[in-house]
Parts: structure tokens; sequence; C-alpha cells
């Protein structure tokens, strides 16, 4: 979706349900501008405090997750109260448009390096909370950047980190059905480069628990 | 198993004792467990639940269950007369 | 592929996944003839499996009786019998399978297993004219944003823990608040957020597109224990924060799938704040909101009539043999042929 803004140098490039993205010019630079757009469907009380907590929790996290040698965009300016952070515009393309179009061999490599960086994520106790294609940009350099981590948390406990991957694998399996199986194993095998074989096995583990857990109503039967 | 019960159930047409053993069939081939058993078989005009479990109450609460479904199906003949 | 039947053809619902026993004829050409119920009202506490089921065998006659009694449909007119197969609770759905495996038998009719949630979309469909929407079903057992795509209706949202209305039933027990018949405990709760006018703060747990509840309950508990406000305002904040978790995952896979419809389904889909949120969202991504009317939004038996004529039209029918019931049966499980294809 591609809508004219204010003036023609500021682009609406995505409106999330969460954010809207913003193609701007700042300092003669093409930069993102994430915008924490009030929500009209929740009390200003709440809503204030989802949209600032955000702001000021997710530029924090992409830098962790910098240190830890995940790409994600560069943090020009964070402005808590009108909810807004200013990043480096990252050229390249979604993963989401590309894995179903590339062919079976850069698909599967592909995925081996998501799956590397999602494992540095985890190592450093960092949970992404919204693993999906769209949030992946490959760059013409081969590089994978994770983008929108406004739903993201610390922890190094294995159910979130199972909970992370298990909405990976449905991404897969609701956007990428033709492909799900072979990328999710891809993943999974680049995952244990990063965080070893051991860890691997648990969060499988996790994984499968979770989707089993059947989530009917479990403390009533 | 200790506790062991064997119930007979005779019916007044064959139709009837043939619906009974087929809607019930699918439970006693899914819903045993650990604490109690169901075997189901027709013989003649009569149906025969063969019940062992782990303990009493394991027994009773089998036979209750059955016999409750036996009875729902049986009620539903009225209706369809 | 069995021919489709004529419109004067009817299907039989029978559903019991939980606290309700339903059953309904519906004709071929989807028009809800009759829909019975009797629901099992625990004196205290939740739902006792056992107790539910023992409520359902005890009514089940009369509700049939009732079903075909208020269509004015004899039981020998029927051509198909659809149960709910899960998912829920094991003793509830084995009593109604039984009812529809005897009935089908008796009449030398087919029978047809229905995926209970399948029921909930599917009847959400047919009284709204909703084609391809992205759908919220909340109940008191389930919570799930799904959406149909290359064959099958796709979660895209759930609750990680305890569903939206078994979140609301718990908090309301543990305030010491009242359901009464046909006044569950989401009324209640939604009649005194009407009055609340303090927002207490309480978790708001959104995971990617996921949901958690469990927090939410006991924290509402904590607050209204420690005072932090009346039982006003602790329904007030509860339902706020509740409510806007599920209409920012519906708007993200609104977002994600761009489908024309938002569909609100589930016997939680009464609650009118719950309504007028997700109607923000729709009109903001210019999508019809469509919503389940009350008569059709909790358990009842016409849903799974309709989604049994629909499977069965498609060629889908559950052998007596092998017609065992499915406890966790997964939405994304079921094929569904009979949605077209876009």
């Amino acid at each position: 979706m591609r809508l004219g803004w204010r003036q023609n140098s500021v682009v609406l490039i995505k409106k999330g349900a969460e954010a809207s993205l913003y193609l701007e010019t700042w300092h003669d630079r093409k930069v993102i501008m994430k915008r924490r757009l009030p929500k009209k469907y929740r009390i200003p009380e709440l809503d204030n405090m989802i949209r600032s907590q955000r702001t000021t929790h997710e530029p924090h996290i992409m830098h962790k997750a910098k240190e830890a040698g995940v790409p994600t965009p560069t943090i020009l300016m964070v402005d808590v109260a009108d909810a807004n952070i200013v990043m480096e515009f990252v050229e390249g393309k979604q993963v989401k448009e590309v894995l179903d179009a590339v062919s079976k061999e850069e698909r599967l490599s592909l995925c081996r390096l998501i799956g590397k960086m999602i494992g540095r994520l985890h190592k450093n106790g960092i949970i992404h909370g919204d693993l999906t294609t769209s949030n992946m940009i490959l760059t013409p350099y081969g590089k994978v950047v994770f983008v929108d981590f406004g739903l993201s948390e610390r922890s190094v406990e294995l159910e979130p980190k199972g909970v992370d991957l298990h909405l990976m694998k449905r991404t897969l399996n609701s956007t990428h059905y033709k492909h799900a199986k072979e990328c999710f194993k891809a993943i999974m095998d680049g995952y244990a480069e990063s965080v070893g074989e051991k860890e691997t096995k648990q969060v499988t583990a996790k994984i499968r628990e979770i989707e089993k857990r059947g989530r009917y109503v479990a403390d009533r039967e | 198993m200790n506790a062991q019960a064997v119930v007979r159930l005779n019916f007044s047409s064959e139709t009837q004792l043939h619906v009974v053993l087929q809607a019930l069939k699918p439970e006693t081939e899914t819903s045993s467990t650990s604490r109690s058993k169901v075997g189901m078989t027709a013989e003649g005009q009569s149906l025969v639940l063969d019940f062992s479990a782990k303990d009493t109450s394991a027994l009773r609460a089998a036979m209750n269950s059955y016999l409750r479904l036996i009875g729902v199906a049986i009620n539903l003949h009225n209706l369809t007369e | 592929m069995p021919k489709k039947k004529p419109s004067h053809s009817y299907c039989l619902g029978i559903e019991s996944t939980a606290d309700d026993f339903g059953a309904a004829v519906v004709s071929f050409d989807g028009k809800v003839l009759s829909n019975a119920n009797d629901a099992y009202l625990p004196k205290e506490g939740g739902i006792h499996p056992r107790e539910a089921a023992r409520h359902h065998a005890e009514v089940s006659e009369k509700v049939l009786a009732e079903a075909f009694e208020t269509a004015s449909v004899k039981p020998r007119e029927i051509s198909l019998v659809a149960f709910s197969q899960g998912p829920g609770l094991g003793p509830c759905l084995r009593t109604g399978a039984t009812a529809a495996r005897a009935l089908a038998s008796y009449l030398a009719v087919p029978l047809v297993g229905v995926n209970h949630c399948v029921g909930h979309i599917e009847i959400g469909k047919l009284a709204t004219g909703a084609v391809d929407p992205v759908t919220l079903y909340v109940s008191g057992g389930n919570t799930i944003v799904s959406a149909f795509e290359a064959g099958k209706y796709r979660i895209f949202g759930e609750t990680l823990d305890i569903a939206m209305g078994n979140c609301l039933d718990v908090f309301a027990r543990a305030v010491g608040l009242q359901q009464r018949k046909g006044a569950p405990f989401g009324a209640v709760v939604e009649e005194l957020a009407r009055k609340g006018k303090k927002f207490v703060s309480l978790p708001y747990t959104v995971k990617g597109m996921d949901l958690s509840f469990s927090g939410l309950h006991t924290a509402a508990v904590n607050a209204f224990e420690s005072n932090k406000g009346t039982v006003e305002d602790i329904c007030y904040s509860l339902q706020e924060v509740a409510f806007s978790m599920l209409t920012e995952v519906t708007e993200r896979a609104l977002a994600h799938t761009q489908k024309p419809e938002v569909l609100l389904t589930g016997g939680v889909a009464a609650n009118k704040k719950l309504q007028s949120m997700l109607k923000v969202v729709a009109d903001e991504h210019g999508a019809r909101f469509c919503v389940v009317p009350l008569k059709l939004a909790a358990d009842n038996g016409a849903m799974i009539a309709w989604a049994g004529i629909l499977a069965y039209n498609s060629g889908i029918s559950t052998p007596i043999e092998k017609s065992f019931v499915n406890v966790k049966w997964r939405l994304e499980e079921v094929y569904a042929p009979w949605v077209e294809a876009k």
C-alpha cells in the first residue's frame, strides 16, 4: 500500500496494526519514521501507556540485538511523548515476498541464516515476539535485517523461546504453506548453529508441547 | 484389574439392539483408560457388556457412563417411531 | 460425491461440547427451522465434565423432540445427522455423539462429524452474509483469530493459556458475582463495566499474534481484593484491557491478510463493548464488520447442522464406526473444500 501523506517526500509505506511506517527524508537521509498512532478503540489511559512503553522499549532492545550480532535498523531519534521513532531505511525486500520465489537452495540457505539470527537473539535473552516473514528484510548484500521489535521482551526462559519459534512456524504454515516444512527445518538447523544441539532439542520439545497443548480449556478438563 | 462386572441387557427388537451396538461401539474402542475397560458384544437378542476396572469406584463410574449412554440411544427410538 | 439435496432436505445438528446440549433442524438451503437448547448450570464452580454429561443425557430426548416439533419436521424427514465431534469435554462430546449415531442408525441416514470451531465460523457467515472474513471466535472454551487460506481455516492468533470467556468466568466467580439463566458471567461483567469510571492498570499481554489471559484475571482479582477500585471499575478495566488485546490481534490479522470482512462469533460475541471496538478497526481498514446474531452466538445445534450440510454437500461424511470424538481437534486440521477459493 502506497499512500501520499502531507507531501510527496513523506509516504506511508505500511499501515500495520501496531504502528504505521512512513518513508521520509530527514537531514538528507532516507529514513523510516515509525509512528504509534493512538488507537481509537482503546481508552486514552491504556493507549498512552501501551504506546509510550513500546516506544521506549523498542530502540533499547534493538540495540541489544545489534550487540548480539543481529542486524537491526540504526535508531536516529526517539520521541516518547509522541510515540515516534526515526530509524535508518533498510534497502531490500521482505522475506515474505522472497521466500516462495527463490530456488530451493537459496530458500534453505536463507532459512538457515534466519535461524542462526534467531538463535543469536535467544542466546542473548531477546525474544522478538513477532517472528513473521514480514518482519525480516533481505538486503542486496545477503544480510537479513530484523525489524519491528515492538512486541519483544527480555527472557532466558524456554517457554517464550518456544512461543517465539512457534509463531515463526505458524507463519510459515499459514503464509508459506508450500515450503513450510523444509523451511522450518532449515531454520532450526541454523538455530542450532547459534545455541547448540542440546538447547535446540529442548526448544524443539517445547514447541511441540505448545502445539499439543490444544488450548481448549486446559484447566477445565 | 480387580473389579469386574458383566451386564446383560435383553432387547425386544433386534433393530434396537443393532442401533445401540452401533452407537456405542466407537466409545468402547476409544474410552478405555488405565482405570477401566469395556467389552461389548451381541448375543442373540442381548447386549453383553463386560466391565473390568482398577477398583470398585472406577467400575461404578464406567458402568454409570455406559448405561447412561445406552439409555440415550434407547430413548431416541421412541422419537423415530 | 453425494448429489446436492434439494432445499426441502433437512439436517439435524447436535451440539454438546461443553455446558450446552443443543439440537436444531436446518434446511439444506440454509434456513434455521429450530434451535433447541438446554444448558447445564453448575450450582457452584466451573463445569464438571461428568456432571455436564449427565445433564446432557437427561435432557437429550426432550431437546431433540423440541427441535423436531418447533421445526414441524418429522424425524423420518431428516436426511442427514451432524454432530459436534470436537474440540471439547470428552464425556459431553460422547453423549452428543452417541445420540447422533443412534439417530443416524435408526433413520438410516448419513452421519457427519463437525468441528465445533468451524460450526461457529460457518453459522456466522450464513447469518451475516460474510464471504471471506477474518474471524474472531471468542467463547468460554476458545479464543481464535482465523482466516481461510488454501483449503483450511488457518489460525493467525490464539490464546496461549485460557480462553477469553473463561478468564471472565474465573474472575467473576472469584469476586463473588452470580450468573443467572439468560445472563451468564460475561453479561454480568458487561453490565457492571458500564458503571465503571476509574481505569485500574492490568497486565496487557500480546505476544506476536497470540494472547495470554491467565495473568489478567489473577491481577484483576488482586486489584479488587486490595481495593484499587470498585467491582464496577475492575470489570470496566478488565474488559478494556482484554478486549483491546483481542482487537489488536484481530487488526494484525486483518492488516496481514487484507480480508474484506471481520466476523465476530462465539458466546462472547454478544458483548456490545467488544463489538464496538472491532467495528472501529474494521472501519479503519475498509472492511465490513459482521457479528453473529445473539441467538446463534453461544454454542448451538444450528451451527453444527449448517456446517454438516456444507461438509456433506462437498462429499464429506463420517462412517458411524469411525465417528470417534476428538477432544483436541484443532481448527486448522479441518480440510474445508466447501469454502470458495479466492
